[in-house]
């Protein structure tokens, strides 16, 4: 596991960021001053209830929403200030996210998938990017189901395709919110290996996660509570299985 | 092609239906539209063309007498004279092969081979005609019931039945077609007319101006010094007719009708385009959280918005390569037609780069206007509200639901679907709109029949008389009347002579904007019995004549429209009948529809004006019941003669709606088809709105089926959806087919002449209605069945 470099910048800076919505009259908070850094190749599990935030936050992380209030700075870049079109692009090269629901699109093949970031983004010659999409399903271990469709791979191999798709422009952040909530135990155990090995390869790697025994997997485990971090522990020897 | 290319191709190919669906609608509006602008692209091109190579006159001046070749060659040196004509014309009668008479209108000139203005293209047979030989307008030889080389038997004004062989055909662009008019057109040389024993006077002068762009003022300007001048050399001037400069008499009639089909065809478009934004809009429901992912990964909103347009264009683009041949050919068909309606002579089908350039533009930009909005919206929306969206929103369209919940039905399934129909109210607009454009051209067209229809009724209705008898000259009435009174079959006859008439304007030289043919904007004076059974008269203002007028006149509507649009009852006009002025005091207007011009006066007034008492050239003959009019006819000429009478023509009432009818159903027909086309796009609106409605509400059938819904159940709540749809379109398509109507009717009375009273008829609402119905229910099954087919399971699953 890769330990975090203390005395580096903060790769991931939030600062006194809250999140509410709905009117005034009935404004719901789901973050509250919100202050929380993270260190380039730590691997972080996101726990807590339903509605302590944790979703709230990925979606701020990944700059799918933006703070009511507060600064969000990721690799010295200030996301909170950015337009939706600047954080389109930012997100496509820097942030690879994982859904629950894989959210593969249904008309395209596994490795088309892949290459899809590559291609809005024009982070690869077109010539390489399938044999790039190759090779990231050659590494997570189902290359055989490259010319499939989604709807002809089950949960697991769907989630695995999800994940080369969130590598397909090698980003530094890889962000998968609930990876394994729709997965069997042994399934959702293997792809929480995978994404906490991730971290080992200088990814900086966040998990919002139901999952028990998340000591299993990672470096750091943060809890919320009604928009709060309620616990930020760190686990010195992971030990994945 | 990168990857999201392929996803926009894939895209299209997995929903091969719903996308046909767009280009079949695109293509058959775009079809519509392509065959207005290939007709009037042509038409516009075509029609002046061979109207100017016939080299119209620019006046045609009635005088006195033929000018000598002196006095003919002074005319010529006239400033402002460019070129000049000596001509004639002479009402006969042709006698066809089984007896029947039918009127001859000759046009005389001094030697075609060598007349250069208002010429006659030759069209078969001999040119130009041999001496002693006839040629007929080429729409006339129908009529004529003869053919090329035949010879056909002629009644003259003064020589009387004279044979004469049929040369060929030539083509006149300048009269309406012989069927329409049932008169028969004959061209013949001065020469031939004296051999066949008939005096001849060429007192017409046809005349064209220097000035090639000369206004009907500036022309009437020329006349009037023309005239002046002719008086110093001791020859009047009747009459003059000015018809508009460079216009042929049907082209403002064929602008308009092409114009207004091009409107509703370009409506019909637009339409087409809306359902193309709502396919698109249901694709995009469809897709909001592909769109989302791609924004995830890394797509801009521009991205997005480029993928879908191109989707849109290149649906548009084949819609093109479809109806753009489809509607150039009936484009082709429908000029052929018009062709033949208003005897046009069509050198060239050639069309100009534009209308391949508009079909082209209209048919991509058409439908990416439509869906740029909503394109728009899906593609420049947040990833978070994207991921968030579950169908009707989080709410359940709770603002537009609060006010519809006092809407309560005793069924459960019916006050859901109700409810349903206003969650999304830009849809619901979008898709009645479709629907209420569809009905309401369907109801005015079928509005315009059946106001058409109640004009022709009403002209059969208001006229008691069968046979309209007109006598070379005249004579004496009590004679005339009491031999057609006698003869057996007859019920009735009474006296309606005619006198040609002229509305005469300040200073010498009355001018009329007719043509040479003497149609197009004439009218006569007519006696009329203010006792009369033979005419029921509809009155539009003011009264009938009475016993006792003596100097009033009563308008029909042909004659207002042509000639007195400026007078009011009360007012006093002046005629030229015979070439004197008759002051007359109008007293009302009738409407009598699908009549000639006529301004009406006692037999009193008539005889003073035309200065001829107790003589007649016009009698109107009722039949009895089981008398034809064939035999009719043949018994009352018979009468006639026998007291020494010559008789000119005998019209058949029954002939004169059925001439008049083929303009308008052809305009009725294309209203229909157009409409037709509309209501199949509407209908496919319709069905791709409940497609995507029944889509976004997955979730809401997957827990009703969980609290014991039944699939029946589900199926109503649908099909009452669409029929609600329907229904609340039908309100809107009556309102809208008002506009509609009073539209198309200013337009037919303009091409008609007549006064169309259009009305809201229950019949065609209810057959709208009644076919809406039916649609709505057919395409609302497929998506209600859908519904009905969902699992719990697969509906509470779906995202």
């Amino acid at each position: 596991m890769t330990q975090p470099h203390g005395t580096e910048p903060h790769f991931i800076q939030l600062s006194a960021v809250s999140k509410s919505y709905g009117p005034v009259d009935r404004r719901f908070t789901a973050l509250r001053d919100l202050s929380l850094q993270i260190q380039r190749g730590e691997s972080v599990a996101v726990v807590g209830r339903s509605g302590s935030g944790k979703t709230t936050l990925i979606n701020l992380l990944t700059g799918i929403d933006t703070p009511t209030t507060g600064e969000i700075v990721i690799a010295d870049e200030s996301i909170h200030r950015m337009t939706q079109e600047e954080l389109a692009q930012w997100r496509g090269r820097n942030v690879g996210i994982v859904f629950q629901f894989f959210q593969l699109l249904p008309t395209l093949t596994v490795a088309e998938n892949i290459m899809l970031p590559m291609d809005f983004c024009d982070t690869f010659p077109v010539a390489e990017r399938r044999a790039r999409a190759l090779a990231l399903l050659e590494r997570l271990g189902i290359a055989e189901q490259a010319d499939k469709i989604p709807a002809d791979l089950s949960g697991g191999q769907q989630q695995r395709a999800a994940i080369a798709r969130a590598l397909a422009n090698d980003p530094p952040l890889i962000v998968a919110d609930e990876p394994t909530g729709n997965l069997d135990s042994v399934t959702a155990h293997e792809v929480m290996s995978l994404l906490a090995s991730l971290a080992d390869s200088g990814k900086t790697v966040l998990t919002v996660t139901h999952e028990r025994a998340v000591d299993d997997w990672f470096s750091r485990v943060i809890t919320l509570a009604d928009g709060a971090v309620v616990s930020d522990s760190r686990v010195d020897n992971p030990v994945p299985a | 092609m990168t990857t999201r290319w392929i996803k926009i191709w894939r895209d299209v190919r997995v929903g091969e239906g719903r996308m046909s669906m767009i280009v079949a609608a695109l293509a058959v509006s775009l079809a519509a539209v392509v065959a207005m602008l290939t007709t009037f692209a042509v038409l516009r091109r075509e029609v002046p063309r061979s109207y100017m190579a016939s080299n119209p006159a620019s006046a045609q001046l009635s005088l006195s007498v033929e000018p000598d070749d002196a006095l003919f060659a002074a005319i010529r040196a006239r400033p402002g004279i460019l070129a000049a004509e000596r001509a004639t014309t002479r009402s006969a009668r042709l006698v066809l092969p089984d007896g029947e008479r039918i009127g001859l209108l000759l046009f005389v000139v001094q030697d075609f081979a060598t007349s250069t203005i208002g010429t006659v293209r030759p069209d078969s047979g001999q040119w130009p005609a041999p001496a002693g030989s006839i040629l007929i307008e080429r729409s006339a030889m129908a009529l004529t019931k003869s053919a090329i080389g035949q010879r056909i038997d002629i009644e003259l004004p003064n020589a009387g039945r004279r044979t004469i062989a049929i040369a060929g055909t030539v083509h006149d662009l300048g009269v309406a077609p012989a069927w329409q008019e049932q008169v028969v057109y004959g061209y013949i040389s001065a020469a031939t007319l004296a051999a066949l024993g008939e005096p001849v006077s060429l007192d017409n002068l046809r005349l064209v101006v220097s000035d090639p762009a000369a206004t009907a003022e500036s022309i009437e300007t020329t006349a009037r010094a023309l005239t002046a001048w002719l008086n110093t050399r001791n020859v009047q001037v009747f009459a003059a007719r000015v018809p508009p400069p460079r216009l042929h008499p049907h082209q403002t009639q064929m602008n308009a009708v092409i114009s207004m089909l091009l409107a509703f065809s370009l409506l019909g478009l637009a339409l087409g385009a809306m359902l193309t934004a709502a396919v698109i809009n249901g694709l995009l429901a469809e897709q909001v959280r592909q769109i989302a992912i791609m924004k995830a990964i890394g797509a801009r909103s521009t991205q997005i918005g480029a993928l879908y347009l191109s989707m849109v264009a290149g649906l548009g683009l084949i819609a093109v390569a479809a109806g753009l041949p489809i509607g150039v050919f009936i484009g082709r068909k429908l000029i052929a037609v018009v062709g033949e309606l208003l005897n046009l002579r069509i050198e060239s089908l050639a069309l100009p780069w534009w209308v391949y350039a508009t079909a082209i533009v209209l048919g991509i930009a058409t439908p990416l206007v439509a869906t740029a909005l909503p394109i728009r919206r899906a593609a420049w929306r947040t990833v978070r509200a994207a991921l968030d969206d579950h169908g009707v929103g989080a709410d359940g369209g709770a603002a537009n639901l609060r006010w519809l919940t006092r809407v309560r039905f005793r069924s459960p399934a019916l006050t859901q679907a109700f409810r349903n129909v206003f969650r999304r109210r830009g849809r619901l607009a979008m898709t009645a709109s479709l629907l209420a454009g569809a009905g309401a051209l369907f109801i005015a067209s079928l509005d315009l029949k059946a106001a058409w229809e109640r004009n022709v009724n009403d002209a059969v209705r208001d006229r008691d008389f069968a046979l309209e008898v007109r006598l070379r000259g005249g004579a004496p009435r009590d004679v005339v009347l009491r031999a057609v009174a006698a003869t057996p079959g007859v019920a009735r006859v009474e006296s309606w002579s005619r006198a040609g008439a002229s509305r005469a304007h300040a200073g010498d030289l009355d001018v009329t904007g007719g043509y040479p043919d003497g149609g197009h904007g004439s009218f006569s004076l007519r006696e009329a019995p203010p006792d009369t059974r033979a005419v029921a008269h509809r009155m539009a203002a003011g009264r009938w004549l009475i016993p006792g007028d003596s100097d009033a006149v009563v308008l029909n509507g042909m004659a207002r429209s042509i000639a007195f649009a400026d007078v009011q009852v009360g007012d006093t006009v002046t005629l030229r009948v015979d070439r004197r002025p008759v002051p007359l005091r109008v007293v009302g207007f009738v409407r009598e529809p699908l009549t000639a011009g006529s301004a009406m006066v006692s037999p009193a007034t008539f005889a003073r004006a035309t200065q001829r008492a107790d003589s007649t050239n016009t009698v109107r003959v009722t039949l009895a019941p089981s008398v034809t009019e064939r035999d009719g006819t043949r018994r009352i000429v018979d009468a006639i003669e026998r007291v020494g009478v010559a008789v000119g023509s005998v019209t058949a009432e029954s002939r004169v709606a059925g001439a008049q009818g083929g303009h308008i159903y052809i305009l009725v027909f294309s209203l229909a088809v157009i409409a037709l086309v509309m209501a199949v796009v509407a209908m496919i609106g319709l069905a791709s709105s409940l497609g995507v409605s029944v889509l976004e509400r997955t979730r809401e059938f997957g827990v009703m089926r969980a609290i014991g819904c039944r699939s029946s159940d589900i199926i109503v709540t649908v099909l009452a959806e669409g029929l609600v749809i329907a229904l609340l379109s039908a309100v809107a398509a009556i309102a809208m087919s008002r506009l509609v109507s009073e539209i198309v009717g200013r337009v037919l009375a303009s091409i008609s002449n007549q006064e169309l009273t259009l009305s809201l008829s229950s019949a065609s609402v209810a057959l709208w209605v009644a076919g809406l119905l039916l649609g709505a229910t057919l395409v609302s099954w497929y998506p209600a069945r859908r519904a009905a087919r969902l699992t719990v399971r697969d509906a509470l699953a779906h995202v």
